[in-house]
């Protein structure tokens, strides 16, 4: 081996510490690449891979009775891929301790199963009286045991529980996977068992993908058709076509955060790296006056360093790349189990691969370049008589001239002040690391509290204290004269909803919209209106709608006719006003309920009811007692009652998916945390590195290792403190930008924006405790240093 | 308040090396820097150390302020076995009985003049805290540096520097105070004024110990003793050092 290479390797070796610290900078930060953009790739991939694996249906016929004949028939048609039946019972489950738990039993086919497969995780597909369950809710049972499930007409049934599935398809029609209640499995022959005929409700059809846009229309209106002709109403058609896994809004709102935490990584990845490369070469200046007095030209001294800065690419790409493929992987398993998709095996992400090589390879160089051409500039004479540390010049500038003027404090507290400012240019590389990472973990809290206060938001639409789920309409002044038996009931109101079809103005259908009937001036509505006003007394055909239809019929206005399709009727509604919901997908509207009855053929009847309890049960958090009272009551009164649910438990189970997040965020934030604490351990080392002397003289004249140590730890805790402050500032647009992030993927408005404490009091605690960490092995290392160490370093 | 040693002109040693040796190993094998040292160092001496470069001088100086540990033998101060003391004691016990003064003076750069003098007496809690301002502008003032109490390091003149260097190492009152090679980057004049300070402070009664190369100062020293490869070869006669720095032969040469 020639004998430059040989320097090279000696210098790795000698300042073995010192490299491992380097290598370990870069490596955090192609680790927390490696991870952003494998964990990005594997979890968009495996859910939109996973999910096209289960079938998805591309049309839902909700109609009257139906059986395989029917199934037969439409499978027949040209277009259709396959055609089966499905069935949905509402129902409870007995808990362990004997209560009674929401429970919806989905029908399998008779046939096997093609659409909306549910894949077998454990034990085997349920028979004749046997039952499974989907894992996203935990339940009391274990395969093989019995297990009792109410009717929603109030039979018990006992049925044998034979095996876990993943079911994707959960949160695809209403609400979200997150408020969904227990998932079973049950086959169709076990119907008779729980008094339930043996017939489907529900036409599912995969269609060929090759369909054009119009032929896809087409096929639904001959779908529609054929089963009208087939003497059946047809209550809804539901186009989930191109739609996505139902929980995909989370994943894309969390991978656009990643994207953006991905450049921030890169970012400071290239910060910790010239910082670190600048202090290296410093220390080599006396070696590169050495080289050149022996005849070494500049061409050649640029290539061994920049062959010495490629080792440490290589090295930390060698670790970081299997070690970030390793933990994508398990972020996605993670995220599978919340966000109910299959994640897939490990692998190493090509794209995540060229973005980590390139980094490795190139960021270093470029870090390097300019430390490097400076150095290898530098005259023989000038080299030789380098100190071998970065010119550090304290008292020249107004900021130095200021902490001069700090004199009321104690020496070594003084000291540590003073050298926190010395190296200003690495200290703002550390304060831009460390600063962005807390003002992200600070920033995630506050898109949590500002997602939370949009949910809460939107809940107060839909739900008051109780929210009553009946099986079918009942009479509004019978259920309204049951409920107000209990003394803690305050107010029932019924919600009647109807599905409609809004019409152009040739009468053509364009989209299925959710109607909601609720009486006028309701005082358990609290609307977010963008334009208009709410449904008031007196009002009979006004309607007011959500953002969908501003965003999709931006011609639309208050006081326009806007006509829809119910019951094969042609309704007029006037619009009165447009209100916030939570997107553009969903199109909902509220109209008076009376009118609405009227049209859908329900007159005087309701479906669900929203019960206001008495303030002094609410204050005592006692709703859910009364929700078990009026579920007892009803049931006993002989009524169908689906659930009973307090509306806390709902936005409680609301907030899970939310939980998924912000755990997802933390541990994105953690790793920008630990990509800023490698680089405040970085730092502080080499401050320490190049104090060697100062320190040894500190020993020299009287001070312990305790206080050479104590020195070293407030210095990194100052920079902590300073990180903190600028990062509660940058929080601020930080925790801006995510909510707007957050909130337009989930729900496609701007939503809420809401600043919550804990976040900035965490980071405190957080900062402190990485900063004193950061300084404890410099620390330690400065009191360990000898005098002797001290003055050979000179 | 005042050291724990009192400077004195007392007769008994003030330091004792009792067969003091000291092996460094390398890779080319074991190294005597210290071959069995057997030296006192008595209350008033100016002692120079003198040899050439690696004959052991500054592992000699070492082991007195415990910067470095003995491979044999050991070292007393006023009786005190120094490198039985734990590390931190003996830090702590070396900020208030010896004063080290450095080749290149060694002031912390972001620190002024006084608060480089102060920070002794902060490191070992001597003097009440309002005494030591005090205290740091008496010593500045003595070594000429009132002016520029207030100064950065960088920004006054090496011989300048060196002189806040000796008001630091008298920050605690020491009754000894180690110097390797203190002139070797002043000019002639400054150093005679170095040299000048010391005479005057060994008059006090402090015992001086300094590592030098220069022939000259040998008039000047109550003591020399001479290395060659960690054994001394030469001990130059005791003198009696008057207040202007001028020595009288008391006892003829010691040599081994």
């Amino acid at each position: 081996m020639r004998p430059r290479w040989r320097k090279v390797i000696a210098d790795w070796w000698s300042n073995l510490s010192r490299f491992i610290l380097v290598t370990l900078s870069l490596m955090g930060g192609l680790f927390s690449i490696g991870i952003i953009a494998g964990g990005y790739v594997t979890t968009l991939e495996d859910m939109e891979s996973g999910f096209k694996a289960i079938s998805p249906s591309d049309v839902r016929i909700r109609t009257e009775a139906f059986d395989q004949s029917l199934i037969d028939y439409v499978q027949s048609l040209e277009g259709v891929v396959a055609a089966e039946g499905e069935k949905m019972l509402f129902a409870q489950l007995q808990t362990a301790d004997g209560e009674w738990q929401d429970i919806i039993i989905r029908v399998l086919p008779e046939e096997e199963q093609q659409i909306n497969l549910v894949e077998l995780l454990e034990g085997r597909l349920p028979q004749e009286q046997e039952i499974i369950f989907d894992i996203h809710r935990t339940i009391d049972y274990g395969i093989g045991d019995q297990v009792t499930i109410q009717t929603a007409a109030g039979q018990k049934r006992q049925l044998q529980y034979t095996g876990t599935v993943r079911d994707q398809t959960i949160g695809t029609l209403s609400g979200s996977y997150f408020v969904a209640p227990v998932y079973g499995y049950i086959a169709y022959d076990t119907l008779p068992w729980l008094h339930q005929e043996k017939h489907y409700e529900v036409l599912l059809v995969t269609v060929d993908p090759q369909l054009s846009a119009e032929d896809y229309k087409a096929l639904k209106d001959d779908l529609t058709g054929l089963v009208e002709q087939s003497g059946r109403y047809v209550f809804t058609i539901t186009d989930l076509r191109n739609n996505d896994h139902p929980n995909s809004g989370y994943v894309r709102a969390v991978s656009n955060l990643l994207a953006l935490l991905g450049l921030l990584s890169v970012l400071l990845s290239g910060f910790l790296v010239y910082n670190a490369m600048a202090a290296l070469l410093a220390q080599q200046m006396q070696h590169i006056g050495i080289l050149k007095a022996i005849g070494a030209r500049q061409g050649s001294i640029i290539k061994m360093y920049m062959v010495f800065i490629f080792v440490f690419g290589l090295l930390a790409l060698i670790v970081a790349v299997p070690l970030s493929a390793w933990s994508a992987q398990a972020l996605g398993q993670f995220l599978g189990l919340r966000l109910n998709f299959r994640a897939g095996d490990l692998r190493l992400v090509p794209f995540a691969l060229v973005i980590q090589t390139v980094i490795a390879i190139i960021l270093p160089q470029a870090a390097g370049i300019i430390p490097i051409l400076k150095a290898s500039k530098v005259s023989v004479q000038e080299a030789i008589n380098s100190t071998g540390i970065q010119i550090d010049e304290f008292g020249k500038s107004r900021l130095d001239r200021r902490l001069e003027k700090i004199k009321n404090i104690g020496r070594p507290l003084l000291i540590s002040l003073r050298n926190t400012f010395r190296r200003k240019s690495r200290l703002v590389l550390t304060l831009i690391t460390l600063s962005l990472a807390g003002a992200v973990f600070i920033a995630t809290f506050n898109v949590r509290a500002s997602v939370e206060k949009y949910i809460d938001k939107v809940t107060a639409y839909i739900l008051a204290d109780v929210n009553l789920d009946f099986d079918r309409n009942y009479r509004i002044n019978e259920i309204e004269a049951i409920a107000k038996t209990i003394p803690q009931v305050v107010l029932v109101e019924p919600r009647s909803a109807a599905t409609a079809q809004l019409l152009n103005d040739q009468g053509e259908a364009l989209e299925t919209v959710e109607i909601w009937g609720t009486p006028p001036d309701s005082s358990t509505i609290k609307p977010i209106l963008l334009d208009g006003r709410w449904i008031v007394a007196g009002d009979r055909n006004a309607i007011v709608l959500n953002e969908a239809f501003i965003s999709n019929y931006p011609d639309l206005q208050v006081g326009d006719i806007i006509n829809f399709n119910i019951k094969h009727r042609e309704i007029s509604f006037v619009i009165v006003g447009f209100f916030q919901f939570i997107g553009n997908d969903f199109f909902l509207a509220y109209a008076p309920i009376d009118y609405l009855n009227e049209v859908s053929g329900n007159r005087h009847k309701a479906a669900n009811y929203q019960v206001v309890a008495d303030v002094s049960l609410v204050e005592q958090d006692r709703e859910e007692a009364l929700a078990r009272t009026l579920d007892e009551t009803f049931r006993s009164a002989g009524f169908s009652i689906r659930s009973a649910s307090t509306s806390k438990s709902i936005r409680g189970n609301a907030t899970l998916g939310l939980d998924t997040m912000t755990f997802f965020l933390l541990i994105m934030s953690g790793l920008t945390a630990l990509v800023g604490s490698i680089s405040l351990t970085g730092t502080m080392g080499m401050n320490v590195m190049e104090r060697t002397r100062e320190i040894g003289v500190m020993r020299a004249i009287g001070a312990t290792d305790r206080q050479v140590m104590k020195l070293v730890l407030i210095e990194g805790v100052i920079i902590g403190l300073i990180s903190w402050f600028i990062g509660v500032l940058l929080a601020f647009p930080i925790s801006y930008l995510m909510s707007y992030i957050i909130n337009m993927s989930i729900f496609g408005v701007t939503g809420e924006f809401s600043i919550t404490i804990n976040g900035f009091i965490i980071w405190l605690g957080i900062v402190l405790v990485l900063s004193v960490i950061a300084g404890l092995i410099p620390a330690n290392n400065a009191a360990r240093l000898t005098i002797r160490e001290v003055l050979s370093y000179e | 308040m005042t050291a724990s040693l009192t400077p004195s002109h007392g007769q008994g040693a003030l330091i004792e090396m009792n067969q003091v040796g000291k092996t460094f190993y390398s890779a080319s094998g074991p190294f005597q820097a210290l071959k069995d040292i057997e030296l006192s160092f008595y209350r008033g001496e100016f002692v120079g150390v003198i040899g050439k470069s690696g004959s052991g001088k500054s592992t000699l100086v070492n082991m007195i302020t415990g910067i470095d540990h003995p491979t044999r033998g050991k070292v007393f101060v006023d009786g005190i076995d120094i490198h039985a003391m734990p590390e931190s004691k003996q830090a702590r016990w070396r900020g208030r009985n010896l004063g080290v003064v450095f080749q290149f003076f060694q002031l912390l750069p972001m620190l002024t003049l006084a608060e480089n003098v102060l920070l002794p007496m902060d490191f070992c809690n001597m003097y009440s805290p309002a005494e030591r301002p005090e205290r740091a502008y008496a010593l500045l003032k003595m070594v000429g540096l009132a002016d520029l109490a207030h100064k950065l390091p960088g920004s006054v003149s090496v011989g300048q520097q060196q002189s806040a260097a000796i008001a630091r190492a008298l920050a605690n009152n020491p009754p000894i105070i180690v110097a390797d090679e203190p002139t070797g980057n002043l000019d002639l004049k400054t150093a005679d004024s170095v040299y000048n300070r010391f005479t005057a402070l060994a008059a006090e009664g402090r015992t001086i110990i300094m590592i030098t190369h220069d022939p000259e100062i040998a008039g000047r020293l109550t003591r020399t003793v001479t290395l060659k490869d960690g054994e001394i070869i030469n001990q130059s006669s005791v003198k009696t050092l008057t207040p202007a720095g001028n020595t009288t032969n008391d006892q003829g040469d010691v040599n081994r």
